[in-house]
């Protein structure tokens, strides 16, 4: 593998020779095989999946379910410019809405089948959505942050402005008219199944990212944007690809949560708690910059909002969002790296307690 | 002969009404070994930064084998063979010592296991083998100096722009670290070292370039240098008011 | 040229709303470099709190300020002791943190309020005079004035105090602030309270304007950052004129253009700012390294 000549340096004068030149590179300290992480991928997806047939019976639980599948899926594609790329986006609700617009005015309009009507709306989003963000790249932290806020907002009230695409405040209606090609179900548990393929899908795009090339880069250029220059990267290209493949994922899961509510709103599609914000929210409290952080994020947040509003949504307006707000309040205190960080954090203590 | 490997040429910065590297000029043959040596403040680092491409002179050229690289940013330099370390190590933190050096060996291994493969052998050679998985966060000072070499390395540069690198560094480390460089020169390793410590100029002491508040004031081998007045009083002189 | 100075007038003193709310806002993402959503929820915490003081004190609200002003300043403190102090070097969970905060605030209000709308009626905010042809209300004045009482105030205050200075040194370089003994922690816990504090100055005088609802916080919040940015981080001016130009723009975009466009005509401007100087008009030193990264 090396094929180099077998000098070291750094070693004591005592150390044997022999036994350097013997040392080739030890497989645990390389990186894992594609196998391990295929078995990892599916036995995550595998568990992922169990809390939903064994809850499947309840309509109330399948609901909760194709939102969090969904949620997760779309807090996963935004960590890949958010976590793993340094560029904490609140634009998002941008990409969102292109895909869930574009899905059914193709739907509306051409009868084009949802499942090719989503494409579009990813592919422009992909090829522009970077483009959009690269005049603001070279803003910091915060600063990026207000600026695809920014979007957003103008993005709302171009949504309101231009009624014949949009249709304006009022939106597009979906009517009900169920098949499989129109991607319109009759038993609700087919929309968690595709939910759940969305986000199998993201995932296994950010797996393949992370072990790729670009997915090396990105981190390097969240890490140290002028090493990563020495070190040959092109990091205004980076950021764009990134971006693309975020904005894609983003609005492929804007064009099934069209599809799942049927009526898109700009009111709805921009709102920054339950969209443009939210998957940040969901990121960050499972862990940005990790694989399984967006999901956890996702499994905890959107079945405990759930939950809240079911059972305080009579106690009056508002009630169960005080809860959702402490909690968050409180996460964020105490889980400062999110649930990932949590649990790596635990995992740290249990082994230096363990007897050598 | 044809043109020279490296080549600086009537090399000059201004920054408002202050000179800071006033008509530099000196060539690299392929397979030398240079030092720069000069007082604190005499502009050695703005020079460093010139060549490496994060300033843009305000006059001169560059040349790379030939071709004009004043205009070209720093990550286009890399690709074409510089490499560089900066003078206070940059690791990147979250990654591990073996992440690290993928992230140089990508630019001629796309390929993730190649990558991988590479960055091992490099980190063999600087020393860092058995710290492959330790988080660049967890590294010793000497550690992260290696690493910064290392990734550098990966890069497979035809030149590479060492900042002070030894700073920092006990005898064994130095003594490890000229050992390093002197068997990358016999790889075909062309190799221009900013450096404070005479120890490490002796020790590669074919050429050696001595700036002083912006200019060139000598250049020869080190016996020679270190022996002339102006280099002398450039460094012993009380030449600031 | 009637509609013109109509138009004009109107964008200053909506700018002067607009400042008013910023000022804190500025302040707090100036000095302390924290992204804080909740800050519209304290505008609506304050012009509840005059509601209170109207319905239990009979206080009219240009009065109740000397309640609600050092009531939202302990708040401020207490925000910022307790939930932002703590996470001051993870700043993206400071920005989850302040939206959870938002939403805690905004429904707070709501359950307790139950969904009614209230307002606040005010003898003298009522008040209407003429200057020309154009209606100025005495309200609107009233904000402007009070945006250019507190923006000199704070101005003073930030140049000749004690703790002032020491809020102006801590935003040029927290570092040599420290090793000069100034408490950087406590600097910030204080101007987090003024921020807020401002906050409340903004909401009480609002209070008469507007109908009050538990989101009539997030009317102000985007507007307020465009502020900022526009006039530049820890400037007093900055937020000032920031305010004034955000006005202006609304007003004439909203009467040239379209009014359905104004909100994304200043959003287009503050974007471009952002992009082109994001020190902001007015920028401070020490503030470039808060929106450039480096640049080679």
């Amino acid at each position: 593998m090396s094929g180099a000549n077998t000098h070291t340096v750094g070693l004591a004068p005592d150390e044997d020779a022999a036994r350097v030149a013997a040392e080739a590179p030890d497989p645990a300290l390389g990186l894992i095989s594609w196998r391990r992480v295929a078995l990892l991928y599916a036995g995550g997806l595998f568990l992922a999946a169990l809390p939903f047939s064994l809850l499947s019976g309840d309509l109330f639980w399948v609901n909760l379910f194709t939102y969090t599948y969904l949620f997760a899926g779309l807090a996963v594609a935004w960590n890949v410019i958010a976590g793993f790329g340094g560029q904490f986006s609140l634009g998002h609700g941008v990409f969102f809405a292109v895909g869930a617009y574009t899905t059914v005015r193709l739907y509306l309009g051409w009868q084009l089948s949802p499942w090719l009507g989503i494409l579009p709306g990813a592919a422009a989003c992909a090829l522009i959505g970077p483009l959009i963000f690269l005049p603001t790249f070279r803003l910091k932290g915060s600063f990026f942050a207000i600026a695809t806020l920014a979007f957003n907002e103008v993005a709302l009230v171009m949504s309101n402005y231009m009624e014949s695409i949009t249709g304006g405040p009022r939106g597009l209606q979906v009517p009900f008219r169920a098949g499989v090609a129109n991607m319109i179900f009759t038993n609700p548990r087919a929309y968690t199944l595709l939910a759940f393929g969305f986000m199998a899908l993201a995932l296994g795009v950010v797996v393949v990212l992370m072990r790729s090339r670009l997915g090396y880069y990105l981190l390097a250029v969240r890490e140290d944007e002028d090493a990563a220059r020495a070190a040959g990267i092109s990091v205004t290209g980076v950021k764009l690809r990134a971006t693309a493949i975020s904005a894609g994922l983003t609005a492929l899961g804007g064009g099934l949560f069209a599809m799942y509510v049927r009526t898109i709103d700009p009111l709805t599609l921009f709102s920054l708690p339950d969209i443009g914000v939210k998957f940040a929210l969901l990121t960050l409290i499972g862990g940005m910059g990790t694989i399984t952080g967006p999901v956890l994020g996702a499994f905890l947040i959107v079945p405990l909002e759930g939950y809240f509003r079911a059972a305080l949504g009579g106690a009056g307006p508002g009630v169960h969002l005080i809860l959702l707000g402490l909690v968050m309040v409180l996460a964020a205190l105490f889980m400062r790296r999110g649930i990932t960080g949590a649990l790596d954090a635990a995992w740290q203590r249990w082994r230096h307690a363990r007897p050598k | 002969m044809s043109a020279p490997f490296f080549q600086v040429q009537h090399v000059v910065k201004r920054f408002g009404g202050l000179v800071a590297v006033n008509d530099v000029s000196f060539d690299l043959a392929r397979g030398e070994i240079v030092s720069i040596i000069g007082p604190n403040g005499a502009g050695k680092t703005t020079l460093f930064n010139l060549l490496t491409g994060q300033l843009k002179p305000t006059d001169g050229e560059v040349r790379l084998d030939g071709g004009v690289i004043n205009a070209m940013p720093p990550d286009e330099r890399a690709r074409m063979g510089l490499g560089r370390t900066f003078q206070i190590a940059k690791p990147l933190v979250a990654l591990t010592a073996l992440e690290n050096v993928m992230v140089g060996a990508f630019l001629r291994h796309p390929r993730l296991r190649a990558a991988e493969a590479k960055a091992h052998a490099v980190l063999r050679d600087v020393g860092l083998a058995r710290r492959a998985n330790v988080r660049a966060a967890q590294l010793t000072l000497s550690e992260r100096r290696r690493l910064e070499v290392a990734r550098a390395l990966a890069l497979e540069p035809a030149l590479i722009l060492l900042d002070e690198v030894m700073a920092g560094l006990n005898a064994s480390e130095v003594a490890d670290a000229i050992e390093l460089f002197r068997l990358l020169n016999e790889r075909g390793l062309t190799l221009l070292i900013i450096e404070h410590n005479l120890k490490v100029v002796r020790a590669f002491s074919k050429r050696v370039i001595v700036i002083d508040r912006g200019a060139k004031i000598a250049e020869g081998n080190a016996d020679d240098i270190l022996a002339m007045p102006e280099v002398i009083t450039a460094y012993l002189g009380n030449r600031r008011g | 040229m009637d509609s013109l100075l109509h138009v004009l007038v109107v964008g200053l003193l909506l700018g002067g709303i607009y400042g008013l709310v910023s000022l804190g806002l500025n302040l707090i993402f100036g000095v302390i470099r924290i992204v804080n959503f909740a800050h519209g929820e304290l505008v609506m915490l304050a012009m509840y709190g005059a509601y209170v003081c109207y319905a239990t004190l009979g206080l009219d609200p240009y009065v109740s300020v000397l309640i609600v002003v050092p009531a939202l300043f302990v708040v401020g403190v207490l925000m910022h002791r307790l939930v932002l102090q703590p996470l001051h070097a993870e700043s993206s969970m400071q920005i989850f943190a302040t939206f959870g905060l938002l939403i805690l605030f905004q429904n707070a209000v709501l359950a307790l309020t139950r969904g009614e709308g209230y307002s606040v009626p005010s003898k003298l905010a009522a008040t209407t005079f003429e200057v020309g042809d154009i209606r100025v209300t005495m309200s609107r004045l009233v904000i402007f004035v009070a945006l250019t009482l507190a923006a000199i105030a704070l101005h003073v205050f930030l140049k000749r105090t004690r703790i002032g200075k020491s809020i102006r040194a801590v935003t040029q370089d927290r570092q040599a602030a420290r090793l000069m003994g100034i408490n950087v922690e406590r600097t910030f816990t204080i101007t987090f309270g003024i921020g807020a504090a401002l906050a409340g100055l903004a909401g009480a005088l609002l209070a008469p304007i507007y109908t009050l609802s538990p989101g009539i916080g997030g009317n102000f919040i985007l507007a307020a950052f465009a502020v900022v940015v526009l006039g530049g981080l820890g400037s007093v001016a900055g937020a000032y004129f920031g305010g004034m130009i955000v006005g202006l723009v609304e007003a004439f975009a909203g009467f040239y253009i379209d009014p359905e466009l104004k909100q994304a005509i200043w959003f287009v401007i503050f974007l471009a700012v952002l992009v082109v100087r994001p020190t902001g008009l007015f920028g401070q030193a020490g503030a470039e390294d808060v929106g450039f990264r480096e640049q080679t």
